[in-house]
């Protein structure tokens, strides 16, 4: 609009023309060309000298300025005496492209007035504020001769600024308040908030729009009840939203309940509701006014890790596989599916089912019929099949029935997939030693949720960690077998060893009998060792015997109420634990009445016993002695002999062990008596402890608990 | 007045050396390899033995079961079994079949020796 100002600087000699034709005011004429002329003319002219709008009358296709009023001068900026009587082209000359001269002109051509609108200009220095911005609103009117042609232009221009600056500042206001608006749209749609107000009292729900939108709505389509919003509710969860609010209410709380919903297009939500309510004079709620935010990925993404978490625990704690995986199943419904099932491939490549759940148990013995009557196309080039060929998972975020349609074989097929109504689903591989060995499927249905490349990612999660716990789980099965053989050999293997040791024993025994009756007493003697050495190895098969039953967790446990002073002098006076070497003492209290297997307990007693003996080859003596104290009922046994440094205290008890020490190397065995002694001890619920410094002896300690876990009255 | 005993094991030496030990003794004894003709406890007079040594796991057929069928006849009921195994823990199991006496495998001929003498007071 830089060229208004040119336009309006536009002036020209008056021909004349302007007397008694203008088409404003035929009679007008402009009074300073000649004031005298007429009263009537000389009014007119006072007018427009004195109008409220700055006006200027060109005379002729020049232009020529013939009349300029105050407000005229102001506006240009030149007074009257520099545009009288001159062209405007010469005055003015600015014109931008000579376009408003043009328009001027051609205004001779048409005779149709021109309106050109607001005008932008600053403020001349007749102003008030020179150089500020002003508009004008510019009128151009031909004027015409008594023939009716143009014979001149008046121009009318009016002040609009201050219109223009309050128009202006209402358009910024609306701007900043559309980009507002636009703003919190944006928000509410990127933070999935949505407002909602409720007339409790006339139960009347007024959705915004952005709250109709989260639930699939279009705006203005949910204006109902209260009733209207729980029926869109999931059924799970309307009794707890119900309570929620109404003791929220009570309480005169915020209301803050997490439920889901299903929207318009049948798909599933999760929502937070935050509300705040008005309540009235007599107390009762008026309105509630609040918020729902669409928490579906949290939620999900919430349920996606407590249920990976979950699994995990499960599968790294158990190792029986085909259970384990059966609880993933049970516990993935309904967390991350309505159905999920879990097919393995046996060792003759068929697909098992190991693992097939459902919501509702009934649908599952339906599945399991279903998946009899139809059973997987192993050469299906999508689904389960497929992904057991390719290793890749597949995801199918939302299944349609073009898609049933597609992948069914027959109609009964498409008829049953149909009845299952898919939402979504997704299969993911099991592996094992790098193939692919089995599939979790997961399908949602009722709940409608559509499954994504982060629930995939979950899903692939998951699979991997039940691979490993598979692996694991076969590695075990495999160490177990072994260690079940074993066990079931050695059982065998000391039954065998027994009966050859039996007779070997027994006829040693007749023998040596005969040779007493002869007074043979070198041949008594030699039958005595021979005799012994029989009863090491009789030891040492009972130790494999006993090793292995604890190791396999099956050591007989008898069950018997005996006195353990009675049992602890028995083994002390025993023929098996004395020797000429030694003499065993026994300080002991009264009976101490013990409930337990008491062959097992005096096998502990005597092989304490035994070993005080062979570890101090240079003593005489063995100290036993048998206290109550508290709860426990207590066997020392305490030789003088060589001792054991206190870093193998821990190491004693040890399945196997030897101290390694080369000065003690003369001490032969398996390492495996007090390893024995102490499983049956705990077995027992007590211990055995050993004291000892090197060089000084050492005390072993039998604890065992007292019946009924008190001490037994004297 | 000899007394009767039935030694039943299916290993012939230990059969032998127990036989040995018996007669040696003061017993009469009859040996038998296996469980089946234990019910035909019998001498070729007619006798029954006043005593049986039994072992638990005899090939074809368990001890226990000879034991518990013995002790439900009434013409059997009173002779005493004493049963052997290489089974330290089968001791609580020949209990409940009716077992006088238990002695693990392998034993000193003098615990043996005491286990019959026991019962044949």
């Amino acid at each position: 609009m830089d060229s208004v100002p040119d336009y309006l600087q536009t002036g020209d000699p008056a021909p004349d023309a302007l007397k008694g034709s203008s088409s404003i005011e035929p009679e007008l004429e402009p009074g300073d060309l000649e004031p005298q002329q007429d009263t009537g003319r000389n009014q007119a002219t006072s007018l427009l000298m004195q109008a409220p709008a700055a006006i200027a009358v060109l005379r002729g296709p020049n232009h020529v300025f013939e009349l300029v009023n105050p407000l005229y001068e102001r506006m240009v900026g030149r007074k009257a005496g520099d545009l009288m009587g001159r062209p405007g082209r010469d005055v003015l000359p600015r014109v931008t492209d000579g376009r408003m001269w043009e328009i001027l002109d051609r205004m001779y051509v048409t005779g149709e007035p021109y309106d050109a609108g607001e005008v932008e200009l600053p403020r001349s220095q007749y102003d008030d504020h020179p150089g500020e911005l002003s508009w004008y609103n510019i009128v151009s009117q031909p004027t015409f001769d008594h023939v009716g042609a143009v014979d001149g232009i008046l121009l009318h221009a009016v002040d609009v600024t201050e219109q223009v600056r309050s128009r202006q500042r209402v358009e910024e206001l609306v701007a900043e308040l559309e980009t507002e608006r636009a703003r919190l749209s944006l928000g509410q749609r990127v933070g999935k908030i949505g407002t909602f107000d409720r007339d409790v009292v006339h139960d009347r729900v007024i959705w915004a729009a952005d709250l109709e939108a989260l639930y699939g709505y279009e705006p203005g389509e949910l204006q109902g009840s209260g009733r209207d919003w729980m029926s869109m509710v999931y059924p799970d969860d309307r009794l707890r939203v119900r309570d929620s609010i109404a003791r929220s209410m009570s309480e005169r709380q915020p209301i803050h309940v997490e439920f889901r919903i299903i929207r318009k297009d049948g798909s599933s939500a999760w929502m937070r509701a935050d509300g705040m309510v008005q309540y009235g004079e007599d107390g009762s709620a008026q309105r509630v006014i609040g918020v729902n935010v669409d928490i579906t990925e949290r939620k999900l993404a919430e349920d996606n890790l407590r249920f990976l978490s979950n699994a995990s625990t499960l599968l790294s704690t158990s190792l029986d596989y085909d259970s384990t995986l059966n609880t993933v199943a049970t516990l993935a419904v309904p967390n991350v599916g309505d159905w999920c099932s879990i097919e393995m491939l046996d060792p003759e490549g068929e697909l098992q089912s190991v693992a097939v759940v459902h919501k509702d148990p009934e649908r599952v013995e339906w599945a399991r019929e279903l998946r009899a009557q139809s059973p997987i196309d192993m050469s299906s080039p999508q689904g389960l099949p497929q992904v057991l060929r390719s290793g890749n998972s597949e995801l199918y975020p939302h299944i349609t029935d073009e898609m049933l349609v597609a992948s069914a074989r027959d109609e009964r097929e498409l008829s049953l997939a149909r009845s299952l109504g898919m939402t979504s689903a997704m299969i993911v591989p099991i592996w094992s030693g790098g193939m692919p060995i089995g599939g979790i499927t997961l399908v949602t249905t009722e709940s409608r949720r559509r499954y994504t490349e982060t629930d995939l990612a979950m899903a692939e999660e998951l699979a991997s960690r039940a691979s490993l716990a598979i692996d694991n789980a076969r590695l075990y099965r495999q160490a177990q077998t072994a260690l079940a053989l074993r066990d079931e050999f050695i059982s065998i293997a000391s039954h065998e060893l027994k009966t050859p040791v039996t007779s070997l024993k027994l006829y040693a025994q007749m023998v040596g009998r005969q040779a007493l009756r002869k007074g043979d007493d070198a041949t008594v003697l030699q039958l005595s060792k021979m005799e012994s050495q029989v009863d090491k190895l009789t030891k040492l098969i009972a130790n494999l015997l006993d090793v292995s039953k604890i190791e396999a967790g099956k050591l007989e446990h008898q069950v018997e109420e005996f006195d353990l002073v009675e049992l602890v002098r028995e083994v002390a006076e025993s023929p098996k634990a004395v020797d000429e070497s030694h003499a065993v003492w026994v300080e002991a209290c009264d009976p101490i009445v013990l409930t337990g297997d008491r062959d097992r307990i005096g096998q502990v007693i005597l092989n304490l016993l035994a070993n005080a003996i062979k570890y101090s080859p240079n003593s005489e003596k063995v100290e036993m002695r048998v206290l109550r104290d508290g709860m426990t009922a207590t066997v020392d046994v305490h030789d003088f002999g060589i001792g054991i440094d206190p870093r193998f205290h821990n190491h004693v008890f040890d399945r196997f062990f030897q101290v390694a020490d080369p000065e003690e190397r003369t001490f032969p065995g398996l390492g495996l008596g007090l390893y024995i002694s102490r499983e049956i001890a705990r077995r027992h619920g007590g211990d055995i402890t050993v004291d000892s410094t090197k060089g000084n002896g050492s005390t072993f300690s039998l604890v065992l608990p007292l019946p009924g876990g008190a001490p037994q009255a004297s | 007045m000899t007394k009767h005993i039935l030694v039943v094991d299916d290993d012939p030496d230990i059969l032998d050396a127990i036989e040995w030990l018996l007669v040696d003794a003061g017993y009469e004894v009859r040996t038998s390899d296996k469980g089946d003709s234990a019910e035909n406890l019998r001498d070729t007079n007619g006798g029954l033995p006043d005593l049986i040594i039994l072992d638990v796991l005899l090939s074809g057929k368990d001890g226990r079961t000879i034991c518990r069928h013995l002790k439900s006849r009434p013409d059997t009921r009173g002779i005493p079994i004493v049963m052997i195994s290489a089974h330290p823990g089968a001791a609580g199991s020949v209990r409940a079949v009716g077992a006088d006496d238990f002695v693990a495998k392998p034993f000193d001929v003098d615990v043996l020796l005491a286990a019959v003498e026991r019962h044949l007071r």
